[in-house]
């Protein structure tokens, strides 16, 4: 079954440390040392996720879709 | 009235003047004082706000006044407003708010037909869990087995009803928090089509993919509720403007005439999941498979339009008290609050890919069914599974199923399947094109009627 979270992940892993403290600063969050690895590890999640959707095919002119209409 | 009573049969009861509102809501909070402990359904009771609507209702009814849930006790999850009591939604935080000074649409709407709001219910933080589990109140527990999760993030609301405590529960569902629950405590649910039920006076998750909808017992009562809450609402502005559709006297036509398949592929699930389907599929003479495209992309693209529109929702207060959050919520929202923009803007406009694509499915069939969780109850604290052969963490993956439907706001209902050899049940889905929940329901509805769903009050909170 393919299962999201199970895709391996074809692309390589960007360095989370990096990417935790960037956007930190950006966001004007502080993410304390306890908080570090689960978010690492939601961010590698999120990665992976991202991957998946990356091989889906959307057109240049696709809008966003939220609802349906009567 | 019996804890087993039905929706039906309490109306039936209290505008025939055979039992009075009064004393159904007083046999419910001696039920919730018995049992509530341990199944930490409820985290707020409306004694005397109840005992007050039932007194007004007693006289309603008395004075000729015709009402379709007379005196019908319901929980709301605790992210609805009811007047003069905090949105807690889960957390610690918004307890500390002020409170609402008025109910939410959905809670008016029932009342306005006679339902008694008894209680708020327990639930995830801020909706964003599938286990049930609350740091802050405690967890609800499966009233099958209690050592084990209900299912999330409308915990409290499946507790409530499995547990007998209640007929009826109002949850939300963004990624499956209706149907997960339905599924892991055996009920029945039902996940409207995005924009058919007022969501104003409630605590948003994710606006673009928020729904509410009903837990029950019956398919009956899931469709006695629901149509007394339909009905445009100018105050939520993802609502569609539709005539009133009512499901309740349509019930009885069943499967009949309507194309149905199993979706394969992405949904076929693992050993547990697979042999659930096979029976429903039997009980149904349904043969016919079908693949729903892109699947695994869709549930991908719902993940992340979750984890950024909640980090957005929630930005101010992870900058300004961290610490006062669940830390599995906390740190979802704060990877959240660091993705690029160009994988969220790419997960909106796969949402019009796929929905166009589910559209086509639905030119070849009215209902399609899929598995509502990949296993059973995980036991309470249970961090992770076996997934399609992976080891991977519950929380976040006890949704793979429902995640792709919600995801473009299909109207969904779950259907609750027992097998032998079993303690624990799991739910089937029934999905259905946009604004065909009656389509949904009478699936649902002839698995009940051939006996292959039910949804009974478990053991041991059942009265004799």
């Amino acid at each position: 079954m393919e299962f999201g979270a199970a895709v391996e992940m074809s692309v390589k892993l960007p360095d989370f440390d990096q990417w935790i403290d960037a956007m930190a600063a950006v966001q004007k969050l502080d993410v304390a040392a306890e908080y570090r690895s689960g978010v690492k590890a939601n961010l590698k999640t999120a990665a992976k996720m991202a991957a998946l959707l990356d091989k889906a095919s959307v057109k240049d002119d696709a809008e966003a879709a939220p609802i349906f209409r009567a | 009235m019996k804890s087993t009573a039905s929706i039906a049969e309490i109306a039936k009861a209290v505008g025939s003047g055979e039992v009075t509102a009064h004393s159904v809501v007083m046999d419910t909070f001696g039920r919730i004082e018995a049992n509530n402990e341990r199944l930490g359904a409820f985290t707020d009771v409306l004694k005397d706000r109840a005992i007050a609507r039932a007194t007004t209702i007693d006289a309603q009814i008395q004075a000729g006044k015709k009402l379709p849930l007379a005196g019908v006790p319901f929980g709301a999850k605790n992210l609805f407003d009811i007047a003069w009591l905090p949105t807690r939604a889960g957390s610690k935080i918004n307890r500390e708010r002020p409170a609402p000074k008025s109910d939410a649409a959905l809670i008016q709407r029932l009342e306005a037909v006679g339902a008694i709001c008894v209680g708020a219910l327990n639930m995830g933080e801020y909706a964003y869990d599938f286990t049930g589990e609350n740091i802050h109140d405690g967890p609800s527990r499966n009233p099958h087995d209690l050592a084990h999760m209900t299912g999330g993030s409308s915990g409290g609301s499946g507790a409530a009803v499995a547990g007998g405590l209640v007929p009826l529960a109002l949850g939300s569902d963004t990624n499956g928090s209706i149907r997960v629950p339905a599924s892991l405590c055996g009920l029945f649910g039902l996940k409207p089509t995005y924009g058919r039920l007022s969501r104003h006076g409630t605590f948003p998750f994710v606006g673009s993919l928020d729904h509410l909808g009903p837990l029950a017992r019956s398919v009956e009562d899931l469709a006695l509720s629901y149509d007394a809450m339909q009905g445009f609402d100018d105050d939520d502005p993802a609502m569609v403007r539709r005539p009133l559709e009512p499901v309740a006297g349509r019930l009885e036509r069943g499967s009949a005439g309507l194309r149905i398949a199993v979706a394969d592929g992405y949904f076929a699930g693992d050993a547990e999941p697979r042999e659930v389907m096979e029976f429903a599929a039997r009980k149904l003479d349904v043969t016919r498979k079908i693949t729903v495209p892109d699947a695994a992309a869709a549930r991908a693209a719902a993940f992340l339009i979750t984890m950024v529109e909640a980090a957005t929702l929630h930005l101010d207060r992870l900058r300004e008290r961290p610490q006062d959050f669940d830390p599995a919520v906390r740190d979802r929202l704060l990877a959240g609050a660091m993705l690029p923009g160009a994988w969220v803007d790419k997960a909106q406009k796969f949402r019009r890919v796929y929905r166009d694509a589910m559209m086509k499915l639905f030119e070849q069939v009215d209902v399609i069914l899929a598995p509502a969780t990949p296993m059973r109850a995980p036991k309470l604290g249970q961090q992770t599974a076996m997934f399609g052969g992976v080891e991977m963490p519950v929380r976040p993956n006890l949704g793979i199923f429902t995640q792709p439907f919600s995801f473009v706001g299909l109207p969904v209902a779950v259907a609750p399947i027992w097998l032998d050899g079993h303690k624990l049940p799991m739910g089937v889905q029934a999905i259905a094109a946009p604004w065909r929940e009656d389509f949904a329901l009478r699936v649902v509805r002839q698995l009940e009627k051939a006996g292959a769903a039910q949804a009974p009050v478990a053991r041991g909170f059942a009265d004799e």
